[in-house]
């Protein structure tokens, strides 16, 4: 049974990416245009350390090349979420239009088709620059280590699932609000601001805001000190699980309850 | 002359029917100020200096620039121009008696009215807050300069995305054209980066183009960084006639190419 239901989202997951394709090739200059935007969006992010370690050697004790551990890990997260996830941008368009009657009425678990109903494969371009920056870091850094690497990609892995949770979590509220554009600013400003390493916030209220309630540090610095620090931090690394298992288990409730509360507009 | 105020108003009143909404951009607003004050902040307090910018300088150059992509946050210009001319309504707009332009620019006045009223208050307070970190203009002349530099940056910021907008006449998808504008645009303003940190072959692009109007030049006036030069308002002014007739010019050769694609 679990196998026959795991087959049978894997295969709607497997078309769903066929569709994002297909209207991808439907607009090439469009496409072109996003690619080259989204090159020029990284080209910058990683201008403005350079032009900032032009006149600095560290951040809050980060050196050049661990900070670009932050940057890498950071595009590769939010490359994952365009990705993959880029529908949970639109779902306050959705609820406003009414349009998110079609996508719930279907027989498959809601949360799962509003997730990857939409993706944006040209963002995988920022994954690319990450794995670049990623690679930079390591080599500049402590070198390539099979033991710190494996436990990156898990805290990486852990990092996608926290932001995902946390940004379900956030347009559930669209159920209520209706008009939900102020939460895609607030998740953008959130999610750019996971490209810093989270010591930057010298205060420790903020810094516990930023680590325990949204889940920043979680995304990129935590993956990125494992990738560049010779001794690794148990205490963060186990708390990255705790953080990534509880964010997704309670906004797969709150999604739950937030959906009971939908009253469509196009009713 | 009525007409166009009553679409300025009805853009306010639409924007204000839904308050939560208003409540959570606030939010947003208010974590970019507390991010900005904490990393210009633990670069500085290692007893560094980037260039010529005083941490209160930088902090400032930063709230003043986040200031003004707050008024204008969500006025998608070019993407509501291009949304109107690929989904068929601006038929509606050509069959009325009205300037398309100054229809499009009368909802940018009601937006821009709107975030005044709805972002002043949390402006207001993170300047008190930041008071002992902010650099400001030391007399009142160079605020009522700054006042008109300011509202020429935002004619000329709706004339630029309003021409990248037109562009959808001759393409059926621009919306990857407009995003690279953006960026391309928002770097050229000084929106990511001081333009006076950047090399000095960088002066020489940015200085005959008109995007240092939009953001850098009224934001380093605001802080004190600059004096008042007569060429901060003679430019733009010019770009302001220039991109008005480019885009009047763009807008009846693109009505030639418009099919009503999509009614």
């Amino acid at each position: 049974m679990v196998y026959k239901n795991f087959k049978k989202y894997f295969l709607i997951f497997l078309h769903l990416q066929k569709i994002n394709i297909m209207r991808w090739v439907a607009y090439p200059a469009s496409f072109f245009m996003n690619f080259v935007a989204t090159l020029l969006v990284m080209m910058l992010s990683i201008l403005f350390i350079k032009v900032n370690f032009g006149y600095i050697d560290s951040i809050a004790g980060w050196s050049y090349y661990q900070v670009l551990g932050v940057v890498g890990s950071y595009m590769i997260v939010e490359g994952i979420m365009w990705v993959l996830f880029s529908m949970l941008n639109a779902i306050n368009v959705h609820i406003k239009d009414g349009t998110l009657d079609g996508i719930l009425l279907k027989p498959i678990n809601s949360q799962f088709l509003v997730s990857f109903w939409k993706g944006d494969p040209e963002d995988s371009l920022r994954i690319v620059t990450g794995i670049i920056l990623i690679i930079l870091a390591m080599r500049n850094t402590i070198g390539f280590d099979l033991g710190h690497f494996i436990l990156f990609l898990m805290l990486l892995i852990n990092g996608v699932i926290a932001l995902y949770s946390f940004d379900i979590f956030f347009r559930s509220f669209s159920f209520w609000i209706i008009d939900g554009s102020g939460l895609w600013l607030l998740m953008e400003r959130i999610t750019i601001n996971s490209q810093y390493p989270v010591d930057i916030y010298y205060n420790k209220i903020v810094r516990g805001v930023f680590t325990f309630i949204v889940p920043l540090a979680f995304v990129a610095t935590v993956p990125a000190k494992i990738l560049t620090n010779i001794d690794i931090d148990w205490q963060f690394t186990a708390l990255s699980f705790v953080v990534a298992f509880v964010f997704f288990f309670g906004s797969r409730w709150f999604w739950e309850f937030s959906l009971k509360h939908y009253s469509s507009a196009s009713s | 002359m009525g007409k166009y105020l009553a679409v300025a108003a009805n853009s306010i009143k639409k924007n204000l029917a839904y308050r939560m909404n208003n409540f959570i951009t606030m939010v947003s607003v208010f974590i970019s100020f507390i991010v900005l004050f904490y990393f210009w902040n633990s670069i500085y307090r290692q007893g560094n200096q980037i260039g010529t910018y005083s941490l209160e300088e930088m902090i400032s150059y930063y709230v003043f620039v986040t200031i003004f992509h707050l008024l204008v946050i969500g006025d998608n210009t070019a993407w509501s121009v291009g949304d109107e001319i690929n989904n068929g309504q601006i038929t509606s707009s050509v069959l009325r008696p009205i300037n398309y332009l100054k229809y499009k620019f009368s909802q940018h006045m009601g937006n821009l009215a709107y975030r005044l009223m709805i972002f002043l208050p949390i402006i207001l307070v993170v300047l008190f807050v930041l008071r002992n970190y902010i650099t400001h203009a030391q007399n009142y002349t160079t605020y009522a300069i700054f006042a008109l530099c300011a509202m020429l940056s935002y004619g000329l910021y709706f004339l630029v995305y309003f021409i990248v907008g037109i562009v959808a006449f001759w393409t059926a998808e621009a919306k990857g054209f407009f995003y690279t504008c953006w960026v391309v645009i928002n770097f050229m303003q000084g929106g990511l980066i001081p333009l006076d940190l950047l090399p000095k072959w960088f002066s020489l692009i940015s200085d005959s183009l008109p995007f240092k109007y939009l953001f850098f030049v009224p934001v380093s006036l605001a802080s004190g960084r600059v004096n008042f030069d007569y060429k901060m308002i003679v430019v733009p002014v010019l770009w302001c006639i220039g991109m008005y007739f480019l885009a009047q010019l763009l807008y009846k050769k693109g009505l030639k190419k418009y099919e009503g694609y999509g009614l």
